[in-house]
């Protein structure tokens, strides 16, 4: 359950930043969308606009017919040279009709007829089917794509009047791949891969963009389906393994239609590419995030890992601590309960000391814990600075030391006279700490050194031992609280590893400093600078300037 | 019959305390503070129990308990105050460690376990506690 709890933050990041992510993705591609919508729209409305103007463009061509057909003496006679005239006369001069003419009787026998070459369709092409349907129905007619020749070709109907009655047909014919309409069409770019394309009723291009597809079939089925079903659109479809679009458009005449065609990835292009962007640059976002997520996450782990590791060594080292002394009042006290009867008077006095000195040590011992765990809290601890001897502390703190540890010859070499303001209890236990780890880090009978120099404003107090010393990272850390105890060193040295940490702050609390010199294997010297009390004090009476 | 005794406790209160006890139970104790003193102890007095302290400046009781495979007639026993941890437990039977007594018990009990070892044949990996 605390492993699953340990994932807790990462997953709620993660799940934030996806969810940011996925806002920004769902906005990027609402607004894409909308940017699509609009482009097509735009190209159904364009191809609207183009559909119109071919109705109007074969509006103008029969027209055209209309009054040449209106004013035109024709005689209608069949092969009547007048009207052969007229016919090429008309043809010739037609912007739009300009292939050929024919006149054509009721009954649908040919009457006359010019045009350029390769002539005209026959009447059996069933191309002229529209154009027959149209007139039957009273309309203009308008035949489909014929092919004369490899010529593409198309021809318009008109009736001829004749005393108020039609009396005839005129059909006028034109190219489909050399007109104004097929020039239009070409002149109309969509980018590299956009045709303007019209259709007629089978299907056939009556206009290509490219005039050498004019007469051909249009075979992208999905759009002939589309245009089917309704009257104009947009449709996205595959052709040939190329994702295509097509605007749609009927013409409202003869069956025709107008369509343009072009690659989607061209006709979108940065629209639905720019969205492709925001999603790769959100997903990038996205992978980042987490990755830095978990890195942090994972770094953390570790950290915490650590402190664990750390608090159960340290409370393996303090439990280690209290239980030794507790062995030796125990062991003192059982011993004492059961044997004082047969014990000698000695080794009373000598069992009762032992549980005396190892009760001190053990209340010294809580006394620095409790003390250590109230600076780790940031708590301060009360200090009464008065100007205080700094000779007197450490003789008292050395002298103390030489009963504890006589295997271990201290030399004291201190002025006289030299004050500090410090609260006295302090000075005593920053001193016996110092003395207490340089005798824990010497080897057996290894000499201490404390020396103490009065300068003008402050004074410098050292002290050095021939011990194990340490590198440089080590010194880095030593002032840590418990550093000991990460430095893995617990088995060799006794201690909770609070006493330098302890040393430090109140070395700060009394404005002073602490510095350290040290070689691995080769002993460690801590001087400590204070400053000298401001209230100068009498000389105190001395029988001795240094303690050996 | 066991006789000599080897004390090897870097705490001289603890050291003073075992041996009052041992001493006063009759048998003969020579103390050793650290590995390389139990060793030479061993060298020249040959004691027939060691009771060794696990955790020493510099080398470990386990290190001296290694040593020890050169006397093998010497009986071990492992004194400290981590006697209920796995790891000890692991560690001294894996050491073929005759006796582990917790420091924290009744001082009188590392008497009884020397004791017992003259009761009857070696018995390897009892524990006393």
């Amino acid at each position: 359950m605390r492993a699953l709890k340990r994932f807790i933050p990462l997953v709620v990041s993660i799940v934030v930043v996806v969810a940011v992510a996925l806002v920004g993705l769902l906005q990027s591609a609402r607004a894409n969308a909308t940017a699509q919508q609009i482009r097509r729209d735009d190209r159904v409305s364009e191809e609207r606009d183009l559909a119109s103007l071919t109705n109007q463009y074969v509006m103008f061509a029969l027209k055209d017919a209309y009054d040449f057909v209106s004013v035109t003496p024709l005689s209608l006679k069949p092969g009547d040279l007048a009207d052969t005239a007229h016919i090429m006369a008309y043809v010739k001069r037609s912007a739009l009709l300009n292939y050929g003419g024919a006149l054509v009787s009721l009954s649908g026998s040919p009457l006359n007829a010019y045009s350029a070459k390769p002539g005209l369709p026959p009447a059996t092409d069933p191309g002229y089917a529209p154009l027959r349907a149209d007139l039957l129905a009273g309309k203009p007619g308008i035949s489909s794509v014929m092919t004369v020749s490899s010529v593409p070709v198309v021809a318009l109907a008109v009736p001829v009047q004749k005393g108020g009655e039609t009396a005839a047909i005129f059909i006028g014919y034109f190219r489909a791949d050399d007109n104004p309409l097929e020039t239009y069409n070409e002149r109309l770019h969509y980018g590299k891969s956009g045709r303007a394309l019209l259709i007629d009723s089978t299907g056939t291009l009556v206009a290509a963009g490219d005039r050498t597809r004019v007469g051909k079939k249009f075979d992208d089925a999905p759009v002939l389906r589309a245009l089917a079903a309704r009257h104009s659109g947009f449709i996205e479809y595959t052709s040939h393994g190329t994702r295509m679009i097509a605007s749609f458009s009927e013409d409202g005449i003869g069956g025709w239609a107008s369509i343009t065609t072009q690659s989607a990835a061209e006709f979108f292009g940065a629209i639905r590419s720019g969205g492709l962007h925001v999603a790769l640059a959100l997903a990038g976002l996205l992978v980042v995030a987490a990755a830095a997520l978990f890195l942090m996450n994972h770094k953390r782990q570790m950290a915490l890992a650590r402190a664990y590791e750390y608090k159960g060594q340290l409370l393996a080292n303090t439990t280690h601590e209290l239980k030794t002394p507790l062995t030796a009042i125990r062991g003192a006290a059982v011993t004492l309960g059961m044997r004082w009867r047969t014990m000698s008077a000695e080794q009373v006095d000598q069992f009762l000391g032992i549980i005396h000195r190892r009760c001190d040590g053990l209340s010294k011992l809580i006394e620095r814990i409790l003390l250590g765990a109230r600076l780790e809290a940031g708590r301060e601890v009360a200090l009464n600075p008065v100007p205080t001897d700094v000779l007197g502390s450490l003789r008292g703190i050395t002298s103390e030391f030489k009963d504890v540890s006589p295997k271990h010859p201290i030399l004291l070499a201190a002025p006289e006279n030299v004050w500090v303001d410090a609260d006295p209890e302090a000075l005593d236990q920053i001193f016996g700490l110092l003395l207490e780890n340089a005798i824990k880090y010497s080897p057996e009978g290894g000499e201490v050194r404390i020396a103490a120099i009065d300068e003008p404003r402050s004074v410098s107090i050292s002290i050095s031992d021939h011990g194990v010393g340490m590198s440089v990272e080590e010194r880095e850390h030593i002032f840590e609280p418990y550093f000991r105890a990460a430095r893995g060193d617990s088995s060799r040295f006794s201690g909770v590893g609070l006493g330098l940490s302890i040393v430090r702050h109140l070395v700060d609390r009394l404005g002073g400093t602490i510095t350290i010199e040290s070689t691995p294997g080769d002993g460690s010297t801590f001087t400590i600078t204070l400053p000298k009390a401001t209230t100068p004090m009498a000389p105190t009476p001395s029988l001795e300037g240094a303690d050996r | 019959m066991s006789e000599r005794i080897l004390l090897l406790e870097d705490d001289d209160d603890l050291a003073t305390i075992t041996d009052a006890v041992v001493s006063s139970a009759g048998y003969d104790v020579v103390r050793a503070s650290s590995v390389n003193d139990a060793i030479a102890q061993c060298e020249s007095v040959r004691p027939d129990v060691a009771l060794v302290d696990v955790q020493l400046p510099e080398r470990s009781g386990w290190d001296f308990v290694r040593e020890a495979t050169r006397w093998p007639e010497m009986r071990i026993v492992v004194y400290t105050v981590h006697q209920d941890e796995p790891e000890t437990i692991e560690q001294a039977a894996r050491m073929n460690v005759d006796a582990v007594v917790g420091k924290t018990s009744d001082p009188m009990r590392i008497v009884d376990v020397i004791r017992s070892f003259d009761d009857g044949p070696l018995e390897k990996h009892a524990k006393h506690r």
